[in-house]
């Protein structure tokens, strides 16, 4: 290992290939970030682009991107942290090198036809071929059967590598959390030509994954990062993750009727959406109770200051985005007017950044740490400057954006659910009034400062522990040292 | 089409009700704060958040129309909200071996 310099070949394999995924995680950040920009502009200059590259194209990309950079950061930190915990190597390292390119291909071929292919029918063709048309999720087809079977190649090699070394408290719940999340994403390849039905299946995947098995996963990846960069204890930790999973399942899996108030699934779902749906802050309010307690304890010494602040940014941004502004528009009562407009987008935008994007960028420094050879990344770390002024620029810009985006929201409610009764006509006058249109003006304006929030982060990525020659110092409190060793 | 001064009210139910999460998380701060540096100010501060808390949940009552078994929901928040965050702070005294037992659960070699 060389101080400050590359140490890729030092890496295990498991470790190469978590790089790998990292790096593809990031360039689709990137594409995100950009077709956003495209997409926010088109909403300032309705022509720009006109023909060329659409907004439904534009938006189909930005968010599907961010499905597939955030599921690739997962995949790269499981990896990551696989062979640590189970104490041997990966069993299939072919078929885990063979999965990552066969899955990045099909990512590409995949968003290379979206580009290209932006309008035609809609039938059994497009449907295997181009886009199957539910949101987040639009992969055809022929990707949807090829996502299943890498996810199971995954699932082999993750799940056959703690069988072949040993078990602990996360790996086991990230195993059976793995099960649940990939088993979800087969319901939203069931197609049907009824409407409601095909919501109703497809907010299986969006609502459970996103606030049941994410947030479980990536509890797994938190409580493996705390043990690393805090040094604290894996019993507090571990109990943690079983409290985690009972409330979060508890509340998140019937929470899911607050999906169905309004696609025409039966009335009950009002009742119970509402009130599932409203105990889901609960257990994201208690886990900032764990953060404050961990952070404290340890006096907030760590060996890696930007994993660190980006792991409380995953605290506080996860409580904020999905927490406060889920539940502002949760109850039936005010989602009858909420429902759909910029207000949903706002709780979007802030609640997978503040949940998922925090997350892995927080788990990329880690690695980085240990690419870098181990090095030094705490006070008085050179180049400090650049990871601090990326991420204050990128909550910057997502928080003013996702203000932004509450008050055109606010807005819609107001003019064209509660003036103009919901009528085409009025949802086309809520998007002209002068409120409206400044807070889309703003919403570009956040957007430019994130995109430059986030060059800075992934020039950050390649710069963080260059120049450093200080090797990382243990960090394990004495007693725990005194007892493990 | 609605009373146009019905839908502020809608409004203003949910920044009460993002207020009201808000003050879930300043109680369970200071709550934890309390803990760490036995400071009875933080113990205060907490409570008082608490307090704040339960009027924005009472608050949606009336601005909701709510009834029925909807006023269970409210009662089901106010006790979640105060058991959750002490019942976490009292699980991590425990884990930790603070409550007067001996330390348990050392790291791993390798932690
Ligand atoms: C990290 C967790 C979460 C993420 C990533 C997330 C993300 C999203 C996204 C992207 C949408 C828009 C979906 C669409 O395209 O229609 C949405 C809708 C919604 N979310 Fe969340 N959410 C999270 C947690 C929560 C929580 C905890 C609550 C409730 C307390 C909540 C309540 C809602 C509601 C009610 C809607 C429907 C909005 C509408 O009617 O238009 N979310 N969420
Ligand atoms: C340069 C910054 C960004 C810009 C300009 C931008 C812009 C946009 C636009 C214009 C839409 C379409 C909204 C609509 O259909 O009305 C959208 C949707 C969305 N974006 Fe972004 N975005 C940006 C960054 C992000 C980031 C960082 C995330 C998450 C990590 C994100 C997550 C989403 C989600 C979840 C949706 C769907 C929301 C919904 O349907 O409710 N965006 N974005
Ligand atoms: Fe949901």
């Amino acid at each position: 290992m060389t101080l400050g310099g590359i140490n890729y070949h030092e890496l295990s394999f498991a470790q190469r290939l978590s790089v790998k995924y990292f790096t593809v995680a990031m360039v689709l950040f990137l594409a995100q970030m950009l077709f956003g920009l495209l997409a926010g502009a088109q909403f300032l200059w309705p022509d720009f682009l006109f023909g060329v590259l659409d907004f439904n194209v534009n938006r189909m990309v930005h968010i599907n991107a961010m499905v597939v950079w955030m599921l690739y950061g997962f995949i790269g930190s499981i990896f990551w942290l696989v062979e640590d915990e189970s104490g041997v190597p990966l069993v299939g390292p072919r078929i885990a090198e063979a999965t990552f390119w066969v899955l990045t291909l099909a990512v590409t071929v995949v968003v290379v036809v979206y580009l290209v292919v932006q309008s035609g029918p809609g039938n059994q063709w497009t449907l295997w071929l181009i886009n199957e048309g539910r949101e987040y999720i639009e992969a055809p087809r022929w990707a949807d059967i090829g996502i299943v079977l890498c996810m199971v190649a995954i699932f082999y090699n993750v799940a056959g590598t703690f069988v072949a070394g040993r078990w602990s408290g996360i790996s086991g719940v990230l195993v059976l959390d793995l099960i649940a999340l990939a088993g979800l994403y087969l319901a939203g390849m069931f197609y049907t030509t009824n409407l409601p039905m095909d919501q109703y299946w497809w907010w299986w995947v969006i609502h459970l994954w996103v606030e049941a098995t994410w947030e479980v996963l990536v509890g797994c990846i938190m409580a493996w990062g705390l043990i690393k960069t805090l040094g604290a204890r894996r019993r507090i930790v571990t109990t943690w993750l079983y409290i985690e999973v009972a409330l979060m399942f508890g509340s998140g899996i019937l929470g899911l009727g607050h999906h169905y108030f309004w696609i025409g699934t039966p009335e009950y779902w009002l009742g119970i959406g509402g009130f599932f749906s409203a105990l889901e802050p609960i257990p994201l309010v208690a886990m900032v109770v764990h953060a404050v307690y961990d952070a404290g304890r340890h006096s907030f010494r760590s060996n890696n200051h930007p994993a660190l602040a980006w792991l409380i940014a995953h605290a506080f941004g996860n409580f904020l985005g999905a927490g406060v502004w889920g539940f502002m528009q949760t109850l039936p009562q005010i989602n009858m007017y909420t429902h759909g407009t910029q207000w949903s987008s706002s709780h979007g935008h802030l609640a997978f950044f503040g949940a998922y994007t925090t997350i892995v960028v927080a788990f990329i420094y880690l690695a980085i740490q240990r690419l870098r050879g181990d090095v030094w990344m705490s006070a008085g770390m050179d180049g400090a400057w650049r990871w601090k002024w990326a991420l204050a620029l990128l909550h910057i810009g997502m928080v003013g954006m996702s203000i932004a985006l509450l008050i055109a929201g606010y807005e819609q409610s107001f003019v064209e659910r509660a003036v103009g009764g919901s009528t085409w006509q009025a949802y086309f006058a809520g998007q002209t009034q002068p409120w409206f249109v400044q807070a889309m003006w703003w919403r570009m304006a956040f957007g430019v400062l994130m995109t430059a929030g986030l060059v800075l982060l992934l020039v950050d990525f390649l710069r963080a522990g260059a120049q450093e020659t200080r090797p990382i110092k243990s960090l394990a409190l004495p007693q725990a040292a005194a007892a493990g060793g | 089409m609605v009373d146009p001064g019905r839908i502020h009210t809608f409004a203003g139910a949910a920044l009460i009700g993002g207020a009201m999460v808000l003050f879930g998380a300043g109680y369970a701060i200071f709550h934890a704060l309390a803990g760490l540096s036995r400071s009875r100010r933080f113990a205060y501060i907490s409570l008082v958040s608490y307090a704040a808390l339960a009027a924005c949940a009472l608050a949606l009552v009336p601005l909701l129309d709510l009834e029925g078994w909807w006023l269970g929901l409210i009662a089901l928040l106010l006790i979640g909200y105060f058991v959750a965050p002490r019942f976490i702070w009292r699980l991590s005294l425990a884990v930790h071996g603070e409550g007067g037992g001996p330390p348990e659960g050392a790291a791993r070699p390798e932690d």
